[in-house]
């Protein structure tokens, strides 16, 4: 489904990406992880051609994103995205952020795509936000309802770029409830994530990242337990170490 | 002179007021005008097309170099020239402000666009939108409220602005008082009722101003 060949990419002389290779199969769940900077983000970005790479190419159900003739937008209407500052329009409801793009892009019927979102933000479990501007949602809510967005194109993937990170502790678990239904259900998934426990329930390969290389590939919960490198070792006890921080924090308040 | 007698406002005031009309009619036709072909500007300095991103450049930054009594000037002496033959003094100071206003109102659309964080714009590609569509739905709608106070904010500085249109002896308001003090001698009573009126039309349109932004920020 989407083939990643030889990717390599550069900022100036700085590599951030560098001669990654991945495939990434219908169905299946891919958590990447990796210190920030190590170029996680950027790799993500390059999967639906938000961001130009110089070598390498990827491929979405065989077409090239580096061919020029390859309809972007064509190829962005098959792939979600979920962002970490979720990005919502402030200037549309969340009804109305779910349904611009079904209906600009594909031209749906506008009482279809409304009837759509409410069933979408009733999966995501706040249907009774629907008319409630972005500025008056916490985070948690603009972050289903963003997930709600990319889901209305009927994707066959979905990117989520550290999608919990920018929330308060006591919403992360409302954002990865959704997402594990979403794996459960079967859709493709790539995720930028440091959940641990969303990577141990839902993941099928687990990637760590550094410096813009794929340093370890693990297919089960065996990468947080035993991880074969030291720099992953080391980025686990850092994570390990925050995540009972924040666990802490949350009994005391 | 001696005392100051208003009764000179009150034997000129239709005459007065016709000039008052023209000021009007310059600052609507300049900030339609200069509103329209800075759109096309401001958006001509946002483009990735070099033959598109240079010209708009060198126009912006070549007008708000200059004064604009000297653009007013030279559109009057520079326009016979082109055409063949002289054009009626509001034709041409309507164009002079048409161009000079442009590159003021380019500057406010382009800021406005881009004042709006990529994220936004990487949503709306995500979504499939293509620029047209992520440019109307998504960019513009939030760059207008951005940039609408300062739009509005310089709709009054070009209504001030029009007074030096007199030099090319276009009969607005300010035109219409000093003619009028060549006749009466009565400079004082005239500036200070020009002054007045300009101060009541401007104040007001900039408290209008302030009170929707105001408003607005509460909104948000």
């Amino acid at each position: 489904m989407i083939e990643i060949k030889n990717l390599s990419k550069w900022y100036g002389h700085f590599k951030v990406l560098d001669d990654i290779n991945e495939t990434i199969n219908r169905n299946q769940v891919i958590v990447i992880c990796g210190p920030s900077g190590s170029g996680k983000s950027t790799l993500l970005q390059c999967l639906n051609g938000l961001e130009k790479f110089q070598e390498g190419d990827v491929f979405i159900d065989g077409v090239s994103l580096k061919n020029p003739k390859t309809n972007l937008n064509r190829i962005r209407q098959n792939i979600g995205k979920v962002f970490q500052k979720f990005e919502l329009y402030p200037h549309l409801t969340a009804l109305n952020n779910i349904t611009l793009a079904p209906i600009k892009v594909k031209k749906q019927d506008k009482d279809k795509a409304r009837e759509r979102a409410m069933s979408l933000l009733r999966r995501v479990g706040i249907e009774d936000q629907a008319h409630k501007y972005p500025g008056n949602l916490s985070g948690g809510q603009q972050q289903r309802v963003a997930i709600a967005r990319a889901l209305a194109m009927d994707p066959e993937i979905i990117l989520f770029d550290e999608p919990t990170s920018a929330l308060d502790p006591e919403m992360i678990q409302e954002v990865l409830d959704v997402m594990i239904d979403l794996a459960n259900s079967g859709m493709t998934m790539v995720v930028v994530s440091h959940e641990m426990s969303f990577a141990k329930e839902v993941a099928d390969e687990i990637i760590f990242m550094d410096e813009g290389r794929i340093i370890e590939r693990a297919t089960d919960r065996a990468f947080f337990e035993k991880p074969q490198t030291e720099r992953a070792k080391s980025f686990i006890d850092k994570i390990r170490g925050s995540e009972g921080r924040q666990r802490t924090n949350i009994t005391a308040s | 002179m001696g005392e100051f007698d208003l009764s000179v406002i009150a034997a000129n005031f239709g005459f007065l007021m016709r000039g008052l009309f023209t000021t009007f009619q310059l600052a609507v036709v300049a900030i339609t005008g200069g509103l329209l072909l800075g759109i096309v500007v401001g958006f001509g300095r946002l483009s990735t097309h070099k033959i598109i991103f240079y010209p708009a450049t060198a126009f912006v930054y070549f007008l708000r170099s200059l004064p604009v009594i000297l653009v007013i000037f030279w559109f009057y002496f520079l326009i016979p020239v082109i055409v063949g033959r002289p054009l009626v003094d509001f034709l041409s100071a309507s164009i002079a402000f048409i161009v000079f206003e442009a590159a003021h109102f380019a500057e406010i659309i382009r800021a406005g666009i881009q004042s709006i964080p990529q994220g936004q714009v990487k949503a709306a590609y995500s979504t499939g939108l293509n620029y047209r569509q992520a440019m109307a739905s998504v960019i513009l709608p939030q760059a207008v409220r951005n940039m609408a106070p300062s739009l509005l904010t310089q709709s009054v500085v070009i209504l001030q602005d029009t007074s030096l249109a007199f030099v090319i002896g276009l009969n607005e308001f300010l035109r219409a008082a000093t003619v009028v003090d060549a006749r009466e001698f009565r400079s004082l009573e005239l500036y200070t009722f020009a002054g007045i009126v300009y101060f009541i039309i401007c104040f007001s349109m900039s408290s209008l101003v302030k009170r929707w932004e105001t408003r607005r920020r509460m909104n948000i």
